[in-house]
């Protein structure tokens, strides 16, 4: 009965987080559609409204939508397989509060002091913008909030898994190493926590020196310190930068696997092998973000070199899982419904955004896709129709068993609609990088490029619309308004 | 059905995301060695266009027909027999991973670097004797500035001092916050580009393959006046 009230608690986190990323995810959608629209020129010369937007929708999509929300969904995923309630609740409410602090201070920082030094902020942008000196201040501490929240996050996923009984090191994968842990009968850690434990861990790892990075430059504001080397924070900032993503993928995969595990009623084949390459995911996961450097040229060579290899290691996590979960759902019977249309999607394209970042990963080519909108395209590929698809599936699979009915015909319509427009949207990208165009440019740059750009507004209002129909969906169901819906609903049965 | 149809539109698309630019290269008679990047040729494009193509078609046919395999074997009962199915499938799970790694380690390695391995930037020499040095600075003021006398002073002209056929040693500066050199040439396709951050000096080596106007633009976002930072630079004949 106790497990089941934590199971309900954690339901109740999960989506309420889901519920608070789905709302910025709303409001980021018409922002990137503004975004896009100002590159044609169509709303006139708005070059700091272009860039103050294409920096608040950055990070609103990437931070306030897909970290936040797949951080939300975890505490569920935790609770579920763990079958033990979570570290502190309190500390779960805290990250979400100090969270949600973060956010109110870097959306003011955009809106009232236009800062629009992107969503990377290269230092030392942050002090030669045309945005007034305290809104990069209050962007820098806004975000340096949302990493305390991210680096507790962290912590709050490792002492959850430790206070379940389990070894750290096993939630690893480190268990691939006992022979002891692989004989019929053993209590071994659940596939869908390793995932959880290599991010949590590494998000520690990775966020400690980008926080550095940014209390530097917060005293740096404040005059208490002298500039700081400008390749060295650009390290620190790609240390953390390219880890962040794996904030969304990791729990994805755990997500994938937690999915599937139910839609089969069986475990996903082929455990040894996704825990050894989760094993090598905790160790090569923060050795990669230099690729981000590659163009670099002052940047040594071995630094390169190193950052290559990690990075192809990094593929085997994904392919190794894409492996499994692909022959679990041909092997057992499996049931379709919403959330495992979802996560069929999800895999096609995960896959899809692999290849691209290969080719961003490979030295050799990507000396001509550096910089440009092929780097972007690639980043939406995996943003928009891998990973979001299945934080919308996982959110939906809760909310199946929970609370709310939502209209499993509106999530289905949403999904092809999201899917056909997503997959023109991006490509257009892929064209326009193919040709050298370039990335976080106001204008279409070569001009020759904006036709493309125009005809990719269609692509990008469809996207908007398909999000817009799971946050209305989803809101209608999780709110007041859904609980009268699920009311009428019963008595229509009764 | 539905989610065939959405896969089939998607495989469209992405087919004529890559035959589209392909069409164009040909309308532009793109089809002789030009140098593009890091002086990789146009094969690198035509490469990875077809690569992507052929992995994307593969990968998205591979799930259509996954996808009503399941549908349709999820109405019978599977149970009894998959026992004997996951062990068959585990068999051969190492053989499928290491033959997909395999391939992607040959396609990495073997095919760019063999055939431009020469023409990276990455591998050339600290120093070319053969080559020209200029030095190139990114200002605050959202300009390329040149000196190409090596006196320290970013005051130069550089209309008409690069030649076609000649290489020079590029060496790129930043003043006061990072920026990205990005070389097109007069046909709009970009030939080469590095970044570089204040209190660095990064090294490019570049060949001008064309007579008329290049134009030096600015890769990395370095604030407001990002998009207007492009400098043209008529380059001779001879």
């Amino acid at each position: 009965m106790e497990q089941n009230n934590d199971l309900d608690i954690a339901k109740e986190m999960s989506l309420g987080y889901y519920l608070t990323g789905v709302t910025i995810l709303a409001v980021a959608a018409l922002l990137g559609f503004i975004v896009r629209l100002s590159q044609t020129g169509a709303l006139g010369n708005v070059p700091q409204l272009y860039y103050t937007l294409m920096t608040l929708h950055g990070m609103a999509a990437f931070v306030g939508w897909g970290c936040f929300v797949a951080m939300g969904l975890t505490w569920y995923t935790l609770v579920k397989h763990l079958d033990s309630p979570l570290h502190s609740t309190k500390l779960v409410m805290f990250i979400y509060w100090n969270f949600m602090v973060g956010v109110l201070l870097l959306v003011v920082a955009a809106l009232f002091g236009n800062f629009g030094g992107s969503w990377v902020f290269l230092y030392p942008l942050s002090f030669y913008g045309y945005w007034e000196n305290w809104a990069a201040f209050m962007w820098n501490l806004g975000v340096a909030l949302a990493g305390i929240s991210i680096i507790l996050y962290g912590v709050e996923i490792l002492l959850t898994i430790k206070k379940a009984g389990f070894g750290l090191l096993d939630a690893l994968g480190f268990e691939i190493l006992k022979p002891s842990k692989w004989k019929e009968g053993e209590k071994r850690v659940p596939l869908p926590i390793v995932p959880l434990a290599v991010i949590g861990w590494g998000m520690i790892i990775a966020t400690l020196p980008f926080a550095y990075l940014l209390v530097y430059t917060l005293l740096e504001f404040m005059d208490l310190v002298p500039r700081m080397d400008t390749l060295l924070a650009k390290n620190m900032l790609w240390w953390f930068g390219h880890p962040v993503v794996y904030l969304i993928l990791f729990p994805v995969v755990s997500f994938m696997y937690s999915i599937v595990m139910d839609y089969t009623g069986h475990d996903i084949i082929g455990e040894k092998w996704a825990k050894s390459a989760w094993f090598v995911a905790t160790v090569v996961q923060n050795f990669i973000g230099a690729h981000h450097v590659y163009a670099d040229l002052a940047q040594q060579q071995w630094v390169h070199a190193i950052s290559e290899v990690g990075t192809y290691a990094i593929i085997l996590p994904s392919l190794v899982s894409i492996f499994s979960i692909t022959g679990t759902i041909y092997l057992y019977k499996f049931k379709w419904d919403v959330a495992s249309s979802y996560v069929f999607v999800s895999l096609t394209f995960w896959l899809l955004a692999g290849m691209s970042g290969w080719v961003n990963a490979t030295i050799a080519l990507n000396e001509f896709v550096h910089n440009s909108l092929w780097v972007v395209a690639h980043f939406h590929t995996m943003a928009v129709l891998a990973l979001s698809t299945l934080l919308f599936g996982m959110a939906f699979h809760i909310m199946d068993q929970y609370k709310g009915v939502y209209s499993k015909k509106m999530a289905k319509d949403a999904l092809i609609v999201y899917v056909v427009s997503g997959v023109g949207f991006v490509h257009l990208w892929f064209i326009q990088g193919l040709w050298g165009g370039i990335r976080r440019s106001y204008r279409s740059t070569p001009e020759s490029l904006n036709l493309f750009t125009w005809i990719s507004l269609v692509f990008a209002f469809f996207l908007m619309f398909g999000l817009w129909m799971n946050f209305y969906n989803s809101y209608m169901s999780l709110t007041q308004s859904g609980e009268k819906v699920k009311e009428e609903v019963a008595v229509a049965a009764d | 059905m539905k989610v065939f149809v959405v896969l089939a539109v998607a495989l469209l698309l992405i087919f004529l995301a890559y035959v589209i630019p392909s069409n164009f290269a040909n309308r532009y008679d793109f089809t002789g060695t030009y140098l593009i990047g890091f002086e990789a040729d146009e094969g690198v494009f035509t490469f990875v266009r077809l690569f992507l193509i052929i992995m994307e078609a593969i990968w998205l046919m591979f799930w259509a027909v996954f996808y009503f395999k399941v549908a349709k074997d999820a109405t019978g009962e599977k149970d009894e027999t998959t026992h004997a199915k996951v062990t068959n499938f585990e068999k051969y799970y190492f053989w499928g991973v290491a033959t997909f790694l395999l391939f992607l380690v040959i396609a990495s390695f073997v095919v760019p670097y063999a055939f431009y391995g020469d023409k990276l930037t990455h591998f050339h020499a600290p120093d070319e004797p053969d080559s020209i040095t200029v030095y190139v600075k990114g200002t605050d003021g959202f300009q390329w500035k040149f000196d190409t006398n090596g006196d320290g002073q970013y005051d130069d002209d550089p209309n008409n001092f690069f030649i076609r056929g000649q290489k020079y040693r590029l060496v790129v500066s930043a003043e006061s916050f990072s920026h990205g050199l990005g070389i097109y040439s007069p046909d709009g396709v970009m030939r080469g580009q590095t970044n570089i951050n204040p209190g660095y000096e990064a090294v490019l080596y570049h060949t001008f393959e064309q007579s008329g106007t290049y134009t030096f633009l600015c890769m990395e976002y370095c604030g407001i006046g990002h998009h207007n930072m492009k400098t043209d630079v008529i380059v001779g004949g001879s």
